[in-house]
């Protein structure tokens, strides 16, 4: 496999699983607010509620199904150009991908016919279990996978067995393989990224409506709700950052001094709040604070946190030090963006004005972005910052990619094709999403022709 | 216990390759069938037929890939990168023939109607030739070595246009234009109804005289399978039955009975694949070089851990996956109309 190989299938499957990942946080996110508010429409039996519950639920199902179109590309690709990687981790990903597709894709796909169809057809309960299941299915789907990754980050309970080509880690102990160091941290990190999307997608798409004078009342509720959520939310990711955070300093050390660019061991190790990392001279300019970085990871301000040159004195086992802290850092300043926003949007609702505030309202509407920079920025720094590894420590990233059997011009044109095909399909989505968003929900007791849009294509006479 | 769970395995997805052929199969032949419809409103009604099943019978498509790399993950591996090509110009039918049916039906512009129905039309025999010379090539043999689990392809995108597998990527394409043609019976009424009427007996006998040319160019390419029917003379009852399905489907056509002509196309089609695939286990993917080098599912499955996980889940999820799809169906059961929400 040629250097240049290597380098496209990386951009590849970069571009196949960040497009894919614009969507399926979102059926996590969004249903998860689809479940608190037929909660409450189960319990006050509220028609305007039902009315903002279908309204949500038809722009779950867009986004439900275009996770289905994109995921589908996920399925191939590991073996199409990670065919080293796919047989060395077979066995371990076959016991976390096979009840991920069953127990949690299929109870996805069963469900969510009557979820979409159902409001008229199924009783009150049934339609909400079957919402429950939709929901509880996609955070199923989110945690098998995240498992399958976190085994890559921290990999336990395996042997390894063959040589050369034929090694392969293989299951030892099923709990450890399923529960790495890793695994419960950074479930929770990924899930909690995913209902702060949800919840922003529901304040952006309110505040318009608000913004617009449109169904206000639908979109008073919706604020008020998603506001409120989003401040636990927030509260609740930055524990879970801090304990993800200090796992990663005890699991991957490399990673952590990466976040921060750390190169050198010493005293009062600090983090910058910006900065720039300068790779040939190791070192980061920007505005730093010392002791922080020490007193996160030891509790300590003096203790040094150990840096680059002492963990990894060979610059080909480290990571791309500047991408890692780029991304982490914007990352954590998405996060600081979103918790300056909802401070701002509960200020204005406790003094009743948030609907005066124009400058809020924008803010609000353009704010779904933030949680979507962290959420893929997110992600970009625990897989770049695990490189060169693609199984820390068993398996090098040039050693997973498919060998001679595809060659660089075949992996130019299936990359040159997917940029195209995923230009259509954002397009597609783009369009069908404004119009959902312009339709708005049904008034109360009217007619629901826009639910059938996505599935009941059609009407049968028998 | 392995022996018997890996041949379980294979079954499966073996299975799962059969419901994929009999349920996308009717899909993607009513997109290439596409052309008998002469009016914007024929076509749309066409789409509509197909409109709340096919995507999921592409779900058929994810337990084939699942299970081969959950099951058999080096051959799962050797094939998605050895038909790298083949399977890139799937994905991309699929995503193109999603978008084309949404697009087409946002606009009231004939010519952009128009433009999209050539697209979706395009995109299912893409993808029927596609997948058609895919299995194909799978039974010929690529050239590949197998240096103790190191696969390499020694070939190029011709290795797979040998005489049988193009054979085969037009059987496939005819066979699914008689099979979308016999559930187009089953969902439409008039004008149209009869047009796709004519229309397959076309199909029928291009598709029996592709499947005996086939036959032939099988005697070419892998010599080896006919040796393993000429062992078990009664395999050679198969081609028999699949003529006598054919015939009977017409039969059932002519007398009106859609139905029983939908169940001989599917029983045609599942002979068919019986064949070849008794014909070609305990392979997955074979090297046209030595047969020392094919991967088979003796030497590529996984722990007996890993069997077990995947046995407990196909056993609950299968079911389920029935359940489902028969609901589906039984509600879109019937006569197809056309209404506003409609492609």
């Amino acid at each position: 496999m040629d250097e240049l190989s290597l380098i496209l299938s990386r951009i590849q499957y970069a571009l196949t699983i960040s497009f894919h990942y614009l969507f399926p946080p979102m059926s996590i996110g969004l249903g998860l607010m689809l479940v608190i508010f037929e909660g409450i429409y189960l319990k006050t039996k509220d028609p305007e509620m039902k009315e903002v519950c279908r309204f949500w639920t038809r722009i779950f199902a867009l986004f439900f199904a275009m996770g289905v179109a994109t995921g589908f590309v996920q399925l191939f690709s590991f073996g199409n150009n990670w065919a080293r990687f796919s047989t060395f981790v077979g066995d371990i990903f076959g016991s976390l991908l096979a009840p991920e597709g069953i127990f949690a894709f299929f109870l996805e796909a069963s469900f969510i016919g009557f979820m979409i169809f159902g409001w008229e057809k199924v009783s009150r309960k049934m339609h909400y279990l079957s919402t429950c299941m939709v929901v509880f299915g996609a955070h199923f789907s989110a945690i098998w996978i995240v498992m399958a990754n976190s085994w890559m980050h921290t990999p336990d309970g395996y042997k390894i067995i063959g040589t050369g080509a034929q090694k392969r880690a293989v299951i030892v102990d099923l709990w450890k393989v399923y529960f790495t160091p890793s695994t419960m941290d950074r479930i929770f990190h990924v899930l909690i990224g995913c209902w702060v999307l949800g919840g922003f997608l529901i304040l952006s798409v309110s505040s318009y409506y608000v913004l617009k004078n449109r169904h206000q009342l639908f979109a008073k509720t919706c604020q008020r709700i998603s506001i409120l959520f989003l401040a636990v939310m927030l509260i609740v990711q930055f524990i879970s950052a801090d304990s993800t955070a200090r796992g990663v300093y005890k699991n991957q050390p490399i990673k952590f001094a990466a976040l921060e660019g750390v190169y050198d061991t010493e005293e009062y190790s600090p983090i910058s709040l910006f900065g720039w990392v300068d790779e040939k001279n190791e070192k980061v300019y920007g505005l730093k604070i010392p002791g922080v970085l020490s007193f996160l990871a030891n509790e300590n301000f003096k203790e040094p946190v150990k840096g680059l040159k002492e963990l990894a004195p060979d610059p080909k086992d480290r990571p791309n030090v500047q991408l890692v802290f780029q991304s982490y850092h914007i990352m954590i300043a998405s996060w600081g963006a979103m918790v300056f926003i909802i401070l701002w949007a509960y200020i204005r609702y406790r003094q009743k004005k948030m609907e005066n505030s124009k400058w809020l309202l924008r803010v609000c509407v353009a704010s779904v972005l933030l949680p979507y920079a962290g959420n893929l920025t997110g992600w970009m720094t625990a897989e770049l910052g695990r490189q060169p590894w693609l199984v820390q420590g068993l398996l090098r990233t040039k050693d997973g990619v498919t060998n001679a059997s595809v060659s660089s011009t075949q992996i130019m044109g299936s990359l040159t094709m997917f940029s195209i095909m995923f230009t259509l399909l954002f397009a597609l989505f783009i369009f069908l999403l404004n119009k959902k968003i312009q339709h708005g929900p049904d008034p109360v007791g009217g007619e629901h022709e826009e639910d059938a849009d996505l599935y009941g294509k059609m009407e049968t006479k028998i | 216990m392995t022996e018997y769970l890996e041949i379980i395995w294979y079954f499966v997805i073996c299975s799962a390759v059969v419901m994929y052929i009999l349920l996308d199969g009717f899909d993607l032949g009513v997109g290439s069938l596409l052309y008998l419809g002469k009016s914007d409103q024929e076509r749309r009604l066409m789409l509509n037929t197909i409109g709340p099943l096919w995507d999921g019978n592409e779900v058929w498509l994810i337990i084939i890939g699942g299970g081969l790399f959950a099951g058999f993950p080096p051959a799962y591996a050797a094939v998605c990168s050895i038909y790298y090509t083949l399977v890139m110009f799937l994905l991309f039918g699929i995503i193109l023939r999603a978008v084309a049916i949404e697009f087409r039906s946002k606009v009231e512009n004939p010519k952009w109607r128009l433009t999209w129905d050539i697209v979706f039309g395009g995109a299912s025999l893409i993808m029927t030739f596609g997948a058609a010379l895919l299995l194909g090539s799978m039974v010929t043999g690529v050239p590949f070595t197998n240096n103790a689990g190191e696969v390499l392809f020694k070939g190029n995108f011709l290795s797979f246009l040998r005489p049988f597998p193009i054979n085969v990527a037009f059987m496939g394409a005819f066979l699914f234009a008689m099979h979308g043609g016999i559930f187009l019976l089953l969902k439409t009424e008039g004008e149209l109804y009869e047009r796709v009427k004519k229309a397959i007996p076309f199909y029928m006998v291009l598709y029996l005289i592709s499947y005996f040319v086939s036959s032939i160019s099988m005697e070419i390419d892998v010599p080896e399978m006919y040796q393993r029917y000429d062992d078990h003379i009664s395999f050679y009852l198969f081609p028999i039955l699949i003529f006598a399905f054919v015939y009977l489907c017409h039969e059932a056509i002519k007398r009106k009975r859609e139905g029983w002509a939908f169940i001989f196309s599917c029983m045609n089609i599942s002979t068919l694949f019986g064949l070849a695939s008794i014909g070609f286990y305990p392979n997955i993917i074979r090297s046209s070089l030595d047969p020392s080098y094919n991967l088979t599912l003796h030497n590529t499955v996984v722990s007996q851990t890993t069997l077990i996980i995947l046995m407990i889940s196909a056993g609950l999820g299968l079911p389920l996956v029935f359940a489902y799809g028969a609901w589906l169906y039984k509600t879109f059961s019937g006569k197809t109309s056309l209404h506003k929400t409609s492609y």
